[in-house]
């Protein structure tokens, strides 16, 4: 026992850990409330919400594990009520309603947050956030998705940080707006309640903890526990290589037409911060595909979260070494009257993809362990959807927002195949409904609900796979489908040599036969149906009528490492499983299955040597071929693909980790090296039995396969754009 | 003379088999054996040994004597924790054989998306097949069943896949069981051995998910619990058990042996029952209403609430990643025991568990192996636990191996003492005990200081008054028991019969079909309660509908009136509904101006069973003085300071003593920390009360 009693800072940092322990317990709590009092399936089944918890400037110091993206939004919105408000009329009981993605940076108008400022003896010390998707708010289209919108005035009634409560007292104003607003005003005012109910709660027992710390300590360790956050993020920051990476995702359909929008992103590595540079991406467009730069931050943060501090605790902390540049006029930071009722899901959901691409590539190189193996291949990231409205089996209008849309695949892990029907990236504790759930309260019946085979991106560890699901109006005339997915031409990228996933879409089967089936004994599947088969554009307001049935399917995650490296057992079993066809087994993965139904050890040798030597045979030559043949040490690991070697005199090289061909020299891209072949994505994913909407106009996606010059071994996969 | 009669009960946990004897004058024994998980019977024989030679009777007039033996075991909860279990086959709605493996999303809000992955496939891809039929929500037929293609799949899962269970879970069977009773049929009369689970049977509840969850798992546990049930009866019954055995459920109370045959599923995560049964009738000997019960054993700690004499209920139960829809006493676990390892986060800063050492190889102070400081080591560092004294002296603790750990996991990295080190710990470990302590109580809108802190498990009663002090709780009561509390507990509750059903109605409908189906779940348990030799006025039947607003989710169990239901009675209930809902979810949480609808019917029968009470010992207090042992240096963690305190002997102390803290009450298998500002009595059955 030689060191002396340190209890001033151990005790500081034990304090701090707890009082950040209640902090999380009481955004949870805030959680738990949203869900129980609320009861809409919306909030509480699929858990499209969010809470947090601010300190008096705004900086988020607690969040609770729901919608990670709405991080930017509720840092937008007490940010914006601060600066529309002179301080005197922000007062103990008040909240404000905030749903306008031009100033309070909501992802889109649907999502309506509750902001409510936390007194303690007269003073301004705290504030909370609760929000949650709400089925109507007004404007052109049932269910908030204008598709055809061209401006944001006519997408919905927006609340740009107004007071919707003063010092206690519901302004019913506010309420009887939006019941001439809505179309389902009660249901949404009800859920507006919950979200009230749930900040007063944070308030009660914010207070409470204050009174019992008082109020200096509670500001003393809400601030140490920021400067713990960031230095732990620092010191990871630290661990990357200090270097630039680039890439490019594209916005695909903006509701009007179906050209590609680019979101270029450049993450700098600094000594112990990271810069986000959006410059380059596409100037705004008149569809309802931009974001916001509240939500576009949202979505940036997000794969930091997960991705590179996913043992981090989250708050402001983060944001103090992150720069996130997002230029103004452009998708990710549109001004008015710029549309985003599709927001999030679309450019925002294509940053988060793109953050996670650039992310996993750095962690990838680090030398340090832990941060190496959490690379990872991006969710599918597009959530589905699908509203219906018409009339239900009681004549009663309906707006049916299926949440199954929530069931694409997550992406691959240096460790595991990816989550299936994970949903989006940032929708942590995603659920989605029961059948029976759905068709008692819906004017449908489904005809299957399944796995969507293929979907998964092929790599030695597999995308997680999508589901897909038909289904027919039952008890209902018919009524008016909109549908909207953003993932339907630009696959999602796998990582370090795995594949894209598949991607989504929708079918429509006019004048079916399925009724005709099911009386005579047989429950169709999709092969079974017949009638007028369609696939639907991607962004697209169709009419059913009873004899029609409506097909969504969701895509796969990105796979993680060359297909052909992953274990032919494993290949077998999803092949049993019935997750992948022969065909994807075969020509994916190079795996043959004997007549005895097991592997057979020497056609899947050959046959891989064979995929391998093809993939060499067709490439274009490396950029820059590295012709050191020297002796060299094997020094690290640089994600699935890539080794480190070094030689005699300590020079460093990255080589292939299957052959140890030197690809390049340590410090010089080592994409130079390898040969490159680049095809159509549609095409090249449609040979392995997987689906990607092709473009019939230009510009065309392409898939860009980086291989080992001498083994052929993938390398890396990437997708472009060119006419 | 009259003989003795005596009651039994057997908690067979991981490690050891806990076993209580009492008998109707109160006195009671208790004793354990080691549990044999090769062959369980084998722990259990011995732990019948070990306590009847500790009476002083032979076994067989222990056993020819037992009115009631009641067992609890951890068989279900540990098939299903390690997926050990039947090979099941699984017969589905053509369309939707991938409703397990969707899983509803398996997404959950871990960060780390290591951690994030699908929940594991019970039954081989392979076995679960597709049926050519549809019901819709109405009940109605609309795709009839292929009898045929039913006997080919049958088949093949039997004949072909091997299965020794089949699961039966088709898409709105629980408003149409006919063709859920045909498959069932056509496996019974081809396949009489072939363990079958029928949806409908089971669990006749609205979403397919958590109904195929719970079927499945049902199945998938079935054969090997048949195995053990009949293997105890018979056992037993050999060897002089003239009564029969009842096992207990996690819906608390007790099950008999032909009802656990049919539904295994309902004996899962039953191990913390007994320490709220107990607890209970604890609290209800004392005149104690409203408690918050806390365990900690060696991974974690549980616990529970108690309003008026009523615990808690939960629906839709996780078992690990699996969702059903099973109903059981509301228990909130966190993994904060005594073997809970503490380290340092990204941050550098100190948490503890969920990672345990657990009791192999144990904490570092055990010397088994150990090598990361835990919970137990840090009370030993700060002096909470003799190292001579462990389990009464039995096992000897290595303290310098204890402080060693500490200082080098945890005080050279933060750089501070080794004993500021462990205070940490045994701070954050109060911390987060708070919390869950908080998350029962004030989070569900009761306020703390109005209940009783009941704190058993070995390892507790050293931070139960620190919890108490956190949270706003003025009293807590330290059993007499408490090592062996939770088996002593099985005998406290009664024979337990618990139905759930789907079953709709709305106002302005009419009631008969509602009738008819309370009707039929009350003839069932009746029928089951006679079975188990209960007769009329021994039992009593308890119904309740779950109601809800129209568009919201969450229902809310009311009570129902006894007899023939008419429409206003129900009427009635829904017009009186809101107050009731906004009483559990909150003010303003009711859609007043949606319908109210009734969607579920619950029926419970509870069979009356004797209970003794233990033995009462009257006032005869000693002074404090007299009683200690010793007076030992402790490092107060939450006050930061070394003090002396006093050791009181708790086997010399009498009921109506009293002792102030600070001081150290101990006993053979557990350490009772009173802080300072705290008193301690003993009552007359030898608990321990604390004022704080």
């Amino acid at each position: 026992m030689a060191k002396t009693n340190t209890e001033q800072t151990s005790g500081n940092l034990i304090k701090a850990e707890i009082i950040r322990q209640q902090l999380y317990n009481i955004a949870q709590e805030m959680g738990i409330v949203m869900i129980r009092t609320s009861g809409d399936p919306v909030i509480s089944e699929a858990v499209d919400f969010s809470t947090f918890i601010a300190d008096k400037n705004g900086e988020i110091i607690s969040f609770s594990g729901y919608m990670t993206m709405h991080a930017g939004p509720a840092r937008q919105s007490v940010r914006h009520i601060m600066a529309t408000y002179p301080e005197d009329e922000i007062l103990p009981g008040d909240a404000f309603i905030c749903n306008d993605p031009h100033t309070t940076g909501a992802c889109h108008p649907p999502d309506v947050g509750i902001v409510k400022p936390i007194f303690y003896k007269g003073e301004l010390v705290a504030w909370c956030w609760a929000e949650g998707h709400l089925l109507d708010v007004g404007g052109m289209s049932p269910g908030g998705f204008a598709i055809a919108a061209n401006d944001a005035y006519s997408e919905a009634l927006r609340f740009p940080g107004i007071k919707i409560v003063s010092e206690g007292k519901i302004i019913q104003d506010v309420f009887h707006l939006m019941e001439a607003n809505f179309r389902l005003p009660k249901h949404d005012i009800n859920n507006i309640r919950c979200f009230i109910a749930a900040c007063n709660t944070c308030e009660k027992r914010t207070i409470d903890m204050i009174d019992k710390y008082g109020l200096e300590e509670f500001n003393k360790y809400v601030e140490l526990n920021k400067d713990l956050t960031e230095k732990a993020y620092r010191q990871r920051i630290a661990e990357l290589p200090k270097k630039t990476y680039e890439a490019t995702e594209w916005i695909e359909h903006n509701g009007h037409e179906n050209n590609l929008w680019p979101i270029h992103c450049k993450l700098t590595v600094h000594e112990d911060s990271l810069t986000l540079d959006f410059t380059g991406s596409a100037p705004q467009t008149d569809g309802f595909v931009n974001t916001t730069e509240g939500t576009a931050i949202g979505c940036a943060v997000t794969p930091i979260m997960l991705v590179l501090t996913p043992d981090i605790p989250f708050n402001e902390g983060i944001f103090r070494a992150t720069n996130i540049i997002l230029p103004e006029g452009t998708v990710v930071n549109a001004k008015m009257p710029a549309p985003v009722s599709s927001a999030h899901m679309e450019a925002g959901m294509r940053i988060t993809k793109v953050v996670t691409d650039l992310l996993s590539r750095a962690m990838m190189e680090s030398e340090d362990e832990w941060i190496q193996s959490h690379a990872m291949a991006a969710f599918h990231d597009s959530w589905v959807v699908g509203v219906f409205s018409g009339k239900d089996d009681e004549g009663r209008p309906t707006v049916f927002l299926d949440m199954n849309g929530g069931g694409a695949g997550g992406g691959a892990q240096t460790i595991c195949d990816g989550i299936d029907a994970g949903a989006a990236f940032t929708q942590l504790s995603n659920g989605l409904p029961d059948i029976e759930i759905n068709e008692l309260s819906n004017p449908i019946l489904y005809l299957w609900r399944q796995l969507n085979i293929n979907s998964g991106g092929p790599g030695k560890y597999r995308g997680g796979q999508g589901i897909e699901f038909g289904w027919i109006p039952w008890g209902t005339d018919g009524g008016t489908e909109l549908v909207s997915t953003a993932c339907w031409q630009v696959p999602s990228r796998g990582a370090m040599g795995g594949y894209p996933g598949g991607t989504s879409g929708y079918w429509s089967i006019k004048n079916s036969n399925a009724r005709k089936l099911m009386q005579e004994g047989k429950l169709p599947d999709f092969s079974q149906l017949d009638g007028e088969k369609e696939l639907l554009p991607s962004k697209h307001v169709l009419q059913l009528a009873a004899d029609d049935v409506f097909v969504q399917f969701e895509g796969g995650g990105g796979g993680l490492g060359d297909p052909l490296k992953r274990d032919p057992q494993a290949v077998l079993r999803d092949l049993y499983d019935g997750y992948i066809t022969q065909e994807m087994a075969e020509k994916a993965y190079g795996v043959i299955i004997a007549e005895n139904g097991k592997v057979d050890e020497q056609r899947t040798k050959t046959r891989r040597e064979l995929i391998r030597k093809e993939r060499v045979d067709r490439a274009i030559p490396p950029i820059k071929k590295s012709n050191v043949k020297k002796q060299l040490q094997f020094l690290r690991t640089s994600g699935e693909a890539l080794h480190v070697k070094t030689d005699s005199n300590g020079q460093l090289f990255t080589c292939c980790s299957d052959c140890g061909t030197v690809l390049s020299d340590r410090n010089e891209p080592w994409e130079q090296g390898a040969v490159r072949i680049n095809t159509e994505v549609s095409g090249a994913l449609g040979d392995y039995g997987m689906f990607v909407k092709g473009r019939d106009h230009a510009p065309y996606v392409y898939l860009n396969e980086l291989a080992c010059p001498e083994c052929g071994s993938m390398l890396g996969i990437s997708t472009s754009v060119n006419d | 003379m009259l003989t003795d009669s005596y009651q039994i009960g057997i908690d067979m946990g991981g490690t050891f088999t806990d076993i209580v004897v009492i008998n109707q004058k109160g006195e009671m024994w208790t004793d354990k054996a080691d549990t044999t998980p090769k062959n369980l019977i084998e722990g259990l024989l011995t732990s019948l040994d070990n306590v009847s030679g500790q009476m002083g009777i032979s076994r067989t007039s222990l056993l020819n004597q037992c009115d009631r033996f009641v067992h609890g075991t951890t068989i279900v909860t540990n098939s299903i924790a390690e997926l050990k279990g039947a090979k099941v086959g699984l017969l589905v709605t053509k369309g939707f054989r991938d409703t397990l493996r969707i899983a509803r999303s398996p997404r959950t809000d871990d960060r780390d998306h290591h951690k994030q992955v699908n929940v594991p496939d019970i039954v081989d891809r392979k076995c679960i097949l597709e049926i050519e039929e549809r019901i819709d929500k109405n009940g109605k037929e609309i795709v009839e069943m292929n009898s045929r293609q039913v006997e080919q799949a049958v088949k093949q899962l039997v004949e072909e896949n091997n299965v020794e269970a089949i699961a039966v879970c088709l898409l709105w069977s629980f408003l149409n069981a006919e063709h859920e009773q045909q498959v069932k049929k056509i496996i019974e009369s081809k396949y009489p051995s072939v363990y079958v689970t029928v949806s409908s049977e089971l669990y006749p509840v609205m979403r397919e998910y958590e109904r195929m969850v719970t079927t499945t798992l049902n199945a998938f546990t079935g054969p090997k619990v048949v195995r053990y049930v009949d293997q105890v009866q018979s056992t037993l019954e050999e060897i002089g058990l003239k009564s029969s055995v009842v096992f207990i459920q996690s819906f608390g109370g007790s099950l008999s042996a032909d009802e656990v045959r049919l539904a295994p599923i309902t004996l899962v995560d039953s191990g913390p029952v007994g320490g709220v049964l107990g607890s209970n009738h604890l609290g209800t000997t004392l005149g104690i209403k409203n408690m918050i019960t806390g365990d900690m054993g060696g991974t974690s700690y549980d616990c529970s609430v108690i309003v008026d004499n009523k615990f808690s209920k939960t629906q839709r139960v996780y078992l690990r990643e699996f969702l059903t829809g099973l109903s059981k006493i509301d228990v909130t676990a966190i993994g904060s025991g005594g073997g809970s390892i503490a380290w340092l986060d990204s941050r550098g800063v100190p948490q503890v568990g969920p990672q345990s050492a657990s009791s192999d190889p144990g904490p570092v102070c055990y010397g088994r192996g150990g090598d990361q400081p835990t919970v137990t080591d840090a009370n030993v560092v700060l002096g909470f636990i003799d190292p001579m004294y462990f389990l009464g002296g039995r096992r000897k603790l290595e303290k310098e191996k204890a402080e060693e750990v500490y200082n080098e996991k945890l005080a050279s990295k933060l750089d501070m003492s080794i004993t500021d080190a462990a205070a940490s710990v045994y701070q954050l470990v109060v911390a987060s005990m708070s919390n869950a302590v908080r998350g029962v109580s004030v989070e569900r809108g009761h306020d703390p200081s109005e209940f009783t802190f009941v704190a058993y498990g070995g390892a507790l009663p050293i931070f139960a008054a620190e919890i108490c002090r956190e949270i706003g709780i003025r009293k807590a009561v330290i059993p007499s028991t408490s090592a062996v509390f939770s088996a002593q507990g099985l005998l406290a509750g009664d024979d337990v019969r618990n139905l759930v059903r789907s079953c709709f109605w709305k106002p302005g409908q009419e009631v008969d079909n509602v009738n008819k189906i309370l009707e039929e779940m009350e003839e069932q348990i009746k029928a089951s309660l006679y079975a188990s030799g209960f007769k009329d006025g021994e039992y009593e039947i308890q119904r309740f509908g779950d109601f809800k607003f129209e568009g919201q989710i969450f229902e809310l169990p009311v009570p129902i009136p006894s007899g023939r239901l008419t429409r206003k009675t129900l009427e009635e209930i829904a017009n009186n509904f809101a107050p009731l809902y906004e009483a559990e979810y909150g003010p303003g949480t009711a859609w007043v101006h949606s319908p109210v609808n009734m969607f579920t019917v619950r029926v419970t029968g509870i069979g009356n069973v004797e209970k003794f009470q233990p033995k009462s010992y009257s006032d005869n207090p000693v002074k404090a003085e007299d009683v200690q042992k010793s007076t030992r240096q402790v490092f107060l963690p939450m006050e930061h300071k070394w003090t002396d305190i006093p050791v009181y002997d708790d086997r010399e102390i009498t009921p109506g003593s009293k002792f102030v803290g600070p001081a150290i009450i101990e006993r053979t298998q557990t350490t009772i920390f009173i802080p300072e500002g705290t008193i301690a009595t003993m009552d007359n059955y030898r608990n321990y009360l604390l004022d704080l």
